[in-house]
C-alpha cells in the first residue's frame, strides 16, 4: 500500500480502516477547511474509537510541521527507503480557499487533554515559540502564525493571533514567506529566503520563523478539526 | 545542501552534543536511523536551536509512545501526508 501511495494515491485499494485514515489525512493536510463531521463519521463506521480519531488528527497535523520544516530547511532525506521517491511537481497550485466569510469555526469535538502527555509537549512547544523576544520579537512571531493561520483559512487562530497588519518591508517579507510555507510548501527553496536575509534575518532567525509559521500549520490543523487546545476552551464537546 | 546553517553531529558540542545524545537513545524502529549513523536530516533542521529541537520532538515521541494507533496506522498517515505536501520526508 505504501508504494500505491507514493505512485497513485488517487487508487489506492485498502481496508476501511486504513481507507478512513487515508481520507482523514488527505483532507486534513490538504484542504484542512474541508475537514468535517463526514471524516470523522467514516472514521466511527470503521471501528475506530475517538481515541484513535484524535491520535490520528494529531499526527497528521505533527507531520505538516515536519514537512514543512524539511521543505523550508532543504534538509536531505537520509533514510533508506525501499518506496519510490515521491514525484514533485513545484508548478502544482495550492488549491484556492474559500472567501474569509465561509471559512469554518468547527465546535470542540476533541479535547487535546484527553492525550495529557501530548497537550503538555504540545504547551511546552507553544510556548517556547511564542513567548520569547529573541531573535524574532514577540510581535512578528504573531504576524508569522497570523499568516499561517489565514492561508489555512483557520479564523478562530487567526482572530487569536490578531496583532495588526504587517508595515514595514520585513514584516511584509515575513508574512510573505508564512503564507508561502502554509500554501505551498514544495515550491520553498533558498532564493525565497534571500529577502529575508536582506532584511537582516540570520540563520537563526530563518529558524524561528520556519519554526513558528510550521507550527501553526499544525495548531490551525488541530483547530479545524474540532481539537480544543486548551482545557476550559470554548466549544462544546460532543 | 540545506537552506540554513545545520550542525552535524560530529560538529556538535555542549547542548546540542547532549540533544543529540538523547535523542539517538530513545527507542525506535531502525528504519529511522539514518545509514551515515548521525542526527536524522529533520532533527538536525532544528540544530541551531537545542531547546526546541527537544521539545518539538518531545511532541512526536508522545505521539509514538502509546498504541491508540498501531505503527503501520500512523505510518500511514505520515506517508498520505507527505504525499499530499509533495514532500519526500
Amino acid at each position: 500500500m505504501a508504494r500505491a501511495i507514493v505512485e497513485t494515491p488517487d487508487q489506492v485499494d485498502c481496508d476501511p480502516v486504513s481507507r478512513a485514515l487515508f481520507d482523514l489525512s488527505l483532507v486534513l493536510s490538504d484542504e484542512p477547511w474541508r475537514f468535517g463531521a463526514g471524516e470523522l463519521e467514516a472514521g466511527r463506521a470503521a471501528g475506530l474509537s475517538d481515541a484513535a480519531l484524535l491520535h490520528a488528527v494529531v499526527q497528521s497535523a505533527y507531520f505538516n510541521y515536519l514537512n514543512r520544516v524539511a521543505d523550508a530547511t532543504g534538509i536531505d532525506f537520509d533514510y533508506e527507503s525501499p518506496l519510490p521517491r515521491i514525484p514533485i511537481d513545484r508548478a502544482r497550485d495550492p488549491h484556492p480557499r474559500p472567501p474569509p466569510a465561509a471559512w469554518p469555526r468547527p465546535p470542540a469535538v476533541f479535547a487535546l487533554a484527553d492525550r495529557p502527555q501530548t497537550a503538555e509537549r504540545f504547551t511546552a512547544w507553544r510556548q517556547l515559540l511564542f513567548d520569547r523576544d529573541q531573535p524574532l520579537t514577540r510581535r512578528d512571531r504573531r504576524l508569522v502564525a497570523r499568516a499561517a493561520a489565514l492561508a489555512t483559512c483557520d479564523a478562530a487562530g487567526a482572530d487569536a493571533l490578531a496583532t495588526g497588519e504587517p508595515t514595514t518591508p520585513r514584516e511584509h517579507a515575513l508574512v510573505a514567506y508564512a503564507d508561502l510555507l502554509s500554501r505551498a510548501p514544495w515550491r520553498l527553496g533558498a532564493a525565497d529566503l534571500a529577502p529575508l536575509r536582506a532584511a537582516g534575518l540570520d540563520d537563526r532567525a530563518l529558524l524561528d520563523l520556519i519554526t513558528v509559521a510550521s507550527f501553526q500549520n499544525t495548531a490551525s490543523r488541530l483547530t479545524l478539526a474540532g481539537v480544543a487546545l486548551d482545557e476550559g476552551e470554548a466549544g462544546s464537546i460532543a | 545542501m540545506p537552506h540554513i546553517r545545520v550542525i552535524d553531529s560530529d560538529e556538535a558540542t555542549g547542548e546540542l552534543a547532549e540533544a543529540y545524545r538523547a535523542m539517538a537513545e530513545r527507542p525506535m524502529p531502525s528504519v529511522y536511523r539514518p545509514p551515515h549513523g548521525g542526527a536524522p536530516g529533520i532533527i538536525r533542521a532544528h540544530s541551531l536551536d537545542p531547546v526546541l529541537l527537544r521539545t518539538t520532538f518531545a511532541m512526536s515521541a508522545s505521539l509514538s509512545t502509546d498504541a491508540t494507533l498501531s505503527w503501520p496506522a500512523r505510518e500511514l498517515i505520515n506517508a498520505v501526508t507527505s504525499r499530499v505536501n509533495q514532500c519526500l520526508y
